[in-house]
Parts: structure tokens; C-alpha cells; sequence
């Protein structure tokens, strides 16, 4: 049975596979309809592997709700040893559930909305293989092979935001992402570096480094006691990988790429920017939640950063005008609360609010999509209105996923929202002292805002009596297919009855979802001992709704009563305010500046120095070899060539002088002749006289 | 004691007639001396006891081979005086070397130990008919092919040439 | 007092010396000719010299008389010769014989 582990993030990989390799000749000859369902057949066939490996843990006594399947060992290098080993235990398999069920019906929706592409095979490819990465991420039982879901997620971003490359903008917002992305993964690995010397320190010499949750789990108490200086090794290690989850997942500073990677088709948005990869520094989080307790510190850092994002993220919203970038400032915003949970060490509650999150952020964006897919491509709010009577599906499936963001009591968002807000309330009783408080204050402003910014946009999309685009936009405008519509239905729904998994103590019951994470979240939970208070519960609710409500009424106010644009004079008297957030508060331009310009100098400068110093040594090279070539060249024709011509004219000096002999006169002949006979017979006898001796 | 004495006449007349036949620039006179040279060995043949080889010289040497000199001088000198050294090698060279040869003879003379205990007075022509005729017939042969041979040959060298005068 | 062999020797050598001077000095081709004749009259006396004065035989003789003979017919060759030479050179002068010069 532990092999179906395999087989859930295997399918989405096969189904890649194909749609990679004939994926192109299957749209030509099949159309592209087939690629879809192709896509959509794998994820969904995970699913219900993972509901049926949900139903089965859960028949299983809670300490044993685990399965595990090591499949080999993978790294195998001195003392590190990893092995390639999937899990399923309660919080896994609710990230499982989440991904395959989410990205399921987003496959299906895919389908409908890029029916007119001309490269479907390739973006089912795409969307297959992220998939078959985030599960990797979720399912990997080790850190090693969970980076390599992480990294792959991130290359899926980059290729499905670049996935029209054809137009430059949107395949620099793909590289803006990656790049982005990897200066947070820069982070998690000297994380990781530092951890690994960590677990060699308690280890020792001889000992095997694994880095397997349960094993990482084991050793979290011995690893607290390391430090290295004045900062203890958990403190490092939690604030390096919380680095690389502001680059994952959107926070400050590593936010930015997440509003330019609206440039993607909008089902990708909904499934990988709402839903699933940016999640996923939150899951990390939780999922080291035994190594973070132990590091007060870098949990508050997380929590007030969370905060901060949340709160910033959601002024943003006010003043955007791109349907798309709103919900993107959003999710921003929503993770953000997702961190501050955690950071509060109320882990369950972040996870919570992570399944609730996906469920009407997708929708949201899905819903957004059937919006501009009715209006023929059109984004800009200002430009549509009076959409209520005319797509109603979109708009009923919208709204209620608005106000499940908003908080509204009854609805899942309300509930997980407010689990944060109590949370984060409690834990400056607890290790976090007055940053609780902040947390929290941040938080409900945040939720106001929230509210705020969901329903103006709500009001400017689709109230108002006329659409307030051109002829022909308005002639065409139509409700989305079934494939589509039928999506947004599913997730709204969702988004309504999600939360009762999740219902507060004050109520009397038992939270099913927390007691379902009971086992992975536990222990940690005690060490920190944050206390409960049932009296505050009640008052935070309260607040929490009360904040939804003012945030309603104002948009209300504002833009139902006054028109689109009813915001136009408070925008003129703030207008310097209204310009700067209008304006993202230039953060882009600064991070250009600072950043990007620092480095184009420095690579300039670089490649002044390859060009000048580098070529020039290289062609000072190259002269120097010439000039001895010509060297050699006139050694050659002077000395070598001159001993030869020496030789040559010797001899023949030699042979002119000898000429002489031949005077052609025999009497000269002759003359050497006698000679030559009298001084021979004169060296014989000579020779004789001195061997007779 | 007869013998001697004209033995050391004819030598010092054959002595002084060579060096006039080396040394006159005229060449007439070097051949007449040269002639009287040839008189002079044979009259030493005759002393030392060959009279057969003393007649054969003069009438071979003498009557032929001299007057075939004087033929050839006739036909081609100008009777001039022709200086006697040519232009490379000067009388010092020649003289050195001839010197240089004349002396080591001499010291070869005087110093090897010659046996004179079989002194062959008598050297009859019987016994040199004899010896001719039996051990070294092929030469006799031989030599009388030869003379004809150079006969013929000089014959074809010094004719005149077709169209020639 | 007898004749001894040293002294014959000698008159024979000196001939000899004679002739190569005679040889290596005179430029007329004739009076070289005249040169060999000279050495090989010194030749004949030692031949005859020895035969005389060493052995009791006449083997010296008959080389001396072949040794005229064959001197006869190599002086006919000869001049022979050097007749045909002066006809083509109109002298006689061994200077001028240096075709086979260089």
C-alpha cells in the first residue's frame, strides 16, 4: 500500500511526460481538449488516491497515522546520508488533499479558458509537472528532497508566467520571479549549510547525518543547545529558511515578483500563486515546527513580518486597478496572516487558514478569469461594471468568495481568520511578550482592509447599471462554459462549508482539524505553552467581525452609493498618499535602483575588465607569440638558414681554392705526383724504423 | 784499374752531358747532349760486361728513338730559346723535389748492405739468347706485338686529316 | 780496383733525378719525352747493375732490353702525339695543353 505514496505525485509526472513529448502533435491531430483531459485525468486519479489514503489514516489510532515509504537511498556522501522517502502523515496528506483536489479543478478549468491557445500541449505539460513538484514538496519526509520540490515549484512559476514569451513583458516577469526566488533559496541554503554543521556538532565524529523530519525531530532538543557565538543554531537556521519563504511565498522583502507574475494565464495565478506554491513556506514552517519552538526569536520575526505584509500588502488594494493585481496584493496580504500564525507557534491555525485561503483565493481567481475571458481580454476595473445581471454565475461564485475573505462569520474564512487574530493574541502571554500585541493589532487592521479592498473591488467590477467598455466588448459579453462556471461553483461551495472542520473550543466542540494535526503540532505546542483564554476568544470574535462589517459599510459608502469612482474626492484630497500607494509605494523603482542598477554596474565593470584587462592580456599574448614568431622568422633566415649558406659557401670556397689544383697541366700532376710518392716512401720507412723498435 | 778509370770517364761524361740535356734552353742542343748521353750508357754497358745490350742500346736508342727526337723537333719547335720553366712550377720547386729524390737514393746506396760475392762477369749472349727464348719467350712475343701495335698506332695519330694539307 | 755497385748505382740515380727535374721543369713536350727517356735509361743500368754485381744471371739483361723496346714504341706513340698536337695548336708549349684545367 505505500506504494500508491508514489503513484500520487508519479501521475501528474507521466502526464508531464506525455504532453511534453507528443503533447504537440496530440493538439494538432486531437485538438487541444485532449492535453487538458490528459492533465486532468492524472491529478484527478491522485486525488482519489490521497482521499483514499486520507480515509484510511484516519482509521488508524491517532499516534500511528503515518505511512511511509523509502523508496532508495538517494545521497550517500560521507556522513550525509538522504534517502528517497515519501510520507503520508495528517499534515501531509492535507496538503495532498489540498494540491490535487485545488489543482484538479483548475486543470478542468484550464481547459475551458485556453481553448483557444495555440500551445496547450506545452502549458498541460507545464502544469502537470508542477504538480508532480509540489507534491514532491509535501510529500518529501526529508529536507534535502523537499528543496527539490521547492526548487522545482519555482522553476514551474518561471515557466508558466513566461508561458506567452513571446511578449518580452511577460517573460521578464517570469525571470523576475526565478530570480527573485533564488535570492530567498540563497537563504534556506546557508540555512541548510548551518544546519547540517549543527547535526554534525551533536553528532559527532562518527555519526550519520540524516535530515528526515522524524530523525530532525529527535534531535531538536540536543540541536537547541547549539550555538555559534551569541546566536543559537535554531535561531539561524529558523531565520534563513523563514528567507527563503519570503521568496517562496511573497513576503517582505522578497514580494515583488508576485503582482508582475499576474502576466501568467490566470488559471496559473489561481493555482500556483493563490493556492499551492505560495504556500509552501508556510507548510516548511510547519513542518519544522519542532526545530522553530525552540527559537523564540525567529518566531516573532516571522510573525511580525507576516503582520507587517498583511497590512501592507492590503493598502495596496485600495488603490489598484487591474482586477488581477488586486488579488495578488491579496494573497500577499493572506499569506502574511498565514505567517503571523505561525509564527505564533499557532500552527494548525496557519495550515487552516492556508486550506481555506486556497479554496476562495482560487475561486477568486478563477472567477476573475471568467471575467476578463467575458469582457474579450479587458483587466482594468474601471473599464467594466454592470457585470451583476450579466454573468451571474461568475458574479454569485465570486461574491461569496469575497465575503468568505472578508471574514464573515459563517463562512470559512471567518473561522480560520479569526483562530489567527486569537492566536496571535494569546502568544504575547506567552514567549512572543508585546510583539503579540503589534501582531495582532496589524492583523485586525489587516482584516479591515481586506474587507475593504474585496468589496470595492466587487462593487466596481460588477455593479452599476452600464459596462463601461466600448461597443463590441459589451456586445460580446457572455457567460463562461460550463467547464469553467461548474469550477466556480465547486470552490465557492468550498469556500462556505471548508471551515466547519476547523470550528473553535468556544463553541463546544472539539476542532476536528486541529486534533487531525494533532500528532505533528503537538509536542511543539507544549514546549512553548502559549495559554488559552476563552473570554478573550469571544471578544477577539467579536472584533473580527466587527472589522469585516466597517470595512463592507465603507466600500459600500464609497463605491455602491457614489459610483465607480466615488472614491474620486477623498483621492484628490489625499493625493499625494493616493499616489504613492497607487504607485506601490515605488518599492519596484527602489529595489531597480538599489539593486538592480548596483549589480549593472557591477557587470559592467566586469565586463569592462574582461574586455580591456582579460582581452587585453589575451591579445598581448597574442603580439607577443607574433613577435616571436617573427623572431624565430629571422633566426630562421639568418642564423639557420645562414649556417646552411656557410656550409654551402665554404665548400665552395674551399672547392675554388682547390681548382687551383687542376691547372690541367700534366707537369703539375706530375710534380704532386713524385711528391706524393718520395714523402710516402719516407713515412714507410719512418714507420718501419719505429715499429722495429 | 783500366776499367775503372774509364769507367769513371764515361760517367762524368754522361754526368755533364745530362745536365746540359736538363738545363740548356735550347732545345737542339738538349737533344744532341741526350744523345750523347744514350753513347755514354751504352759505353757503360759495354764496361760492366753486356756488349750485346750495349749495341742493342745504341742502335735502338741511339739510331732510332734519338733521331725520331730530332724528326719531332724539326717539325715542331721554334728554334729559339725558349725559356725552360713553365709558368706554375718555377726550376726551385723541381730542383727541391728532384734533390729531394737524388738524395734519398743516394742514402739508399750508400747504405744498404750490398753482397757482392756473385759477381756475374761473364754475361755471354748464349746465355742471354738462352734465357730470352725460354723463360721469357712471351715477352719477346709480346714485345714484337706491341711495336707493332704502337707502329700502327702512331702512324694513325700523325696522319694528316681528310681535307687537311 | 774494382767497380763497385754503389758507384754504378749511383750514376743511375743521379740519371734518374736528372729526368724528373727534366720533367717537372721543361715546358716543350718534347723535352719532357726527353725526361722519360732519361729515367729509363737509369732504369736499364740498375738492371744491368745488378745483374753484374749481385747475381750470376742475364735475367736483368733481357728486362733491360725489353725495357728498350717498349720505350721505343711508347716514344713513336708519343711524338706521335705531339705532332698532331702542334698541328692543331701550331705550338708545342705544355703551358697552352690545360684543357683539362678546373
Amino acid at each position: 500500500m505505500e506504494y500508491l505514496l508514489l503513484l500520487i505525485p508519479i501521475l501528474p509526472l507521466v502526464g508531464s511526460m506525455i504532453n511534453g513529448t507528443i503533447g504537440y502533435f496530440i493538439q494538432k491531430r486531437y485538438g487541444g481538449e485532449v492535453n487538458g483531459i490528459i492533465a486532468t485525468s492524472t491529478i484527478s486519479i491522485s486525488f482519489l488516491i490521497a482521499v483514499y489514503l486520507f480515509i484510511s489514516l484516519l482509521n488508524q489510532p491517532v499516534e500511528d497515522r503515518k505511512i511511509l515509504l523509502n523508496l532508495y537511498n538517494w545521497v550517500f556522501a560521507g556522513s550525509l546520508s538522504v534517502d528517497f522517502e515519501l510520507i503520508m502523515d495528517p499534515l501531509s496528506a492535507l496538503m495532498v488533499l489540498v494540491v490535487s483536489g485545488v489543482g484538479a479543478l483548475i486543470h478542468l478549468y484550464s481547459i475551458g479558458y485556453m481553448h483557444s491557445d495555440k500551445s496547450q500541449w506545452r502549458y498541460f505539460s507545464y502544469l502537470n509537472l508542477f504538480a508532480f513538484s509540489m507534491l514532491i514538496l509535501v510529500m518529501a519526509d526529508n529536507l534535502l528532497l523537499m528543496f527539490v520540490g521547492w526548487e522545482g515549484v519555482g522553476l514551474c512559476s518561471y515557466l508558466l508566467i513566461g508561458f506567452w514569451y513571446q511578449d518580452i513583458d511577460k517573460a521578464v516577469a517570469g525571470m523576475k520571479a526565478f530570480i527573485t526566488n533564488r535570492v530567498g533559496d540563497f537563504g534556506f541554503l546557508i540555512g541548510l549549510f548551518f544546519l547540517i554543521a549543527g547535526i554534525r556538532m551533536v553528532e559527532g565524529e562518527g555519526g550519520v547525518v540524516s535530515l528526515s523530519f522524524g530523525y530532525l525531530r529527535e534531535i531538536s532538543e540536543r540541536l537547541s543547545g547549539v550555538h555559534f557565538g551569541s546566536f543559537g543554531l535554531l535561531t539561524i537556521v529558523g531565520l534563513l529558511f523563514f528567507v527563503g519563504a519570503t521568496g517562496k511565498s511573497a513576503q517582505i522583502p522578497l514580494y515583488v515578483w508576485l503582482p508582475d507574475a499576474m502576466a501568467g494565464p490566470t488559471p496559473v495565478s489561481a493555482l500556483i500563486h493563490a493556492a499551492t506554491m505560495v504556500t509552501a513556506g508556510v507548510y516548511m514552517i510547519a513542518r519544522l515546527n519542532f526545530l522553530y519552538v525552540y527559537s523564540p526569536l525567529a518566531l516573532t520575526v516571522v510573525a511580525v513580518v507576516g503582520a507587517l505584509t498583511a497590512l501592507y500588502a492590503a493598502t495596496m488594494g485600495f488603490a489598484q486597478t487591474d482586477i488581477k493585481k488586486v488579488l495578488a496584493y491579496s494573497t500577499i496580504s493572506q499569506l502574511g496572516f498565514m505567517f503571523a500564525a505561525v509564527g505564533s507557534a499557532a500552527f494548525s491555525s496557519g495550515v487552516f487558514h492556508l486550506m481555506t485561503h486556497a479554496f476562495f483565493k482560487a475561486c477568486l481567481f478563477l472567477g476573475a478569469g471568467s471575467v476578463i475571458h467575458a469582457m474579450s481580454g479587458e483587466q482594468d476595473i474601471r473599464k467594466m461594471g454592470g457585470l451583476k445581471n450579466r454573468i451571474p454565475r461568475t458574479y454569485y461564485t465570486f461574491l461569496i468568495a469575497s465575503l468568505a475573505i472578508a471574514g464573515v462569520p459563517g463562512l470559512s474564512g471567518f473561522f480560520s481568520k479569526d483562530e489567527i487574530l486569537y492566536r496571535s493574541f494569546m502568544s504575547a502571554y506567552g514567549f512572543m511578550g508585546v510583539w503579540g500585541y503589534i501582531v495582532f493589532f496589524l492583523l485586525i487592521v489587516a482584516a479591515l482592509c481586506t474587507a475593504f479592498y474585496m468589496f470595492r473591488l466587487v462593487f466596481i467590477t460588477f455593479y452599476g447599471s452600464e459596462v463601461r467598455a466600448g461597443e463590441e466588448v459589451v456586445h460580446h459579453i457572455h457567460e463562461s462554459p460550463r467547464s469553467m462556471t461548474s469550477v466556480l461553483i465547486a470552490l465557492s461551495a468550498l469556500s462556505v462549508i471548508g471551515g466547519y472542520v476547523g470550528l473553535p473550543e468556544i463553541f463546544g466542540v472539539h476542532s476536528g482539524l486541529e486534533g487531525f494535526l494533532s500528532p505533528v503540532f503537538e509536542e511543539s505546542s507544549r514546549i512553548l505553552n502559549v495559554p488559552s483564554s476563552h473570554t478573550a476568544e469571544w471578544i477577539i470574535m467579536l472584533l473580527s467581525v466587527g472589522a469585516a462589517v466597517v470595512g463592507i459599510y465603507g466600500a459600500y459608502r464609497i463605491y455602491y452609493i457614489n459610483g465607480y469612482d466615488g472614491a474620486k474626492p477623498i483621492r484628490e484630497r489625499i493625493a499625494p498618499v493616493h499616489y504613492i500607494v497607487e504607485n506601490k509605494y515605488f518599492v519596484d523603482e527602489i529595489y531597480n535602483l538599489v539593486v538592480i542598477d548596483t549589480v549593472k554596474i557591477f557587470s559592467y565593470l566586469l565586463s569592462q575588465f574582461d574586455k580591456y584587462v582579460i582581452d587585453g592580456i589575451v591579445n598581448l599574448a597574442g603580439r607577443i607569440t607574433v613577435v616571436f614568431a617573427d623572431l624565430d622568422g629571422i633566426i630562421d633566415k639568418y642564423i639557420v638558414d645562414g649556417l646552411v649558406n656557410i656550409v654551402a659557401q665554404g665548400i665552395k670556397f674551399i672547392g675554388e681554392r682547390m681548382r687551383g689544383l687542376q691547372t690541367g697541366r700534366i707537369q703539375d700532376y706530375v710534380y704532386i705526383m713524385v711528391s706524393g710518392g718520395f714523402l710516402g716512401l719516407i713515412l714507410i720507412r719512418v714507420l718501419i724504423y719505429f715499429m722495429n723498435r | 784499374m783500366f776499367f775503372k778509370v774509364l769507367f769513371y770517364l764515361v760517367s762524368l761524361g754522361i754526368v755533364g752531358l745530362t745536365l746540359i740535356t736538363a738545363l740548356s734552353p735550347n732545345i737542339i742542343r738538349s737533344v744532341f747532349s741526350l744523345l750523347g748521353v744514350m753513347i755514354g750508357v751504352a759505353c757503360l754497358y759495354g764496361i760492366m760486361g753486356s756488349q750485346y745490350l750495349a749495341v742493342i742500346q745504341i742502335m735502338i736508342y741511339v739510331g732510332g728513338i734519338m733521331v725520331l727526337f730530332i724528326f719531332a723537333v724539326m717539325f715542331t719547335s721554334k728554334i729559339q730559346n725558349v725559356e725552360i720553366t713553365n709558368r706554375s712550377l718555377g726550376k726551385v720547386q723541381a730542383g727541391i723535389i728532384s734533390l729531394a729524390v737524388f738524395l734519398m737514393l743516394v742514402f739508399v746506396i750508400l747504405y744498404f748492405p750490398f753482397s757482392q760475392e756473385n759477381m756475374g762477369e761473364h754475361q755471354s749472349v748464349e746465355r742471354l739468347g738462352k734465357v730470352i727464348s725460354t723463360d721469357y719467350l712471351p715477352f719477346l712475343l709480346g714485345i714484337g706485338i706491341i711495336l707493332l701495335v704502337s707502329l700502327v698506332g702512331a702512324i694513325t695519330i700523325a696522319r694528316p686529316k681528310k681535307g687537311e694539307d | 780496383m774494382e767497380i763497385t755497385i754503389r758507384e754504378t748505382l749511383l750514376i743511375a740515380a743521379f740519371l734518374f733525378s736528372s729526368g724528373i727535374f727534366m720533367i717537372l721543369t721543361r715546358q716543350n713536350a718534347i723535352a719532357i719525352l726527353m725526361g722519360v727517356e732519361l729515367i729509363l735509361n737509369a732504369v736499364n743500368i740498375n738492371f744491368v747493375a745488378f745483374d753484374r754485381f749481385l747475381f750470376d744471371r742475364v735475367d736483368g739483361n733481357v728486362a733491360a732490353i725489353i725495357n728498350i723496346m717498349l720505350a721505343a714504341s711508347e716514344v713513336a706513340v708519343a711524338l706521335a702525339i705531339v705532332i698532331c698536337i702542334f698541328r692543331s695548336l701550331k705550338t708545342a708549349e705544355t703551358d697552352r695543353l690545360d684543357s683539362l684545367r678546373g
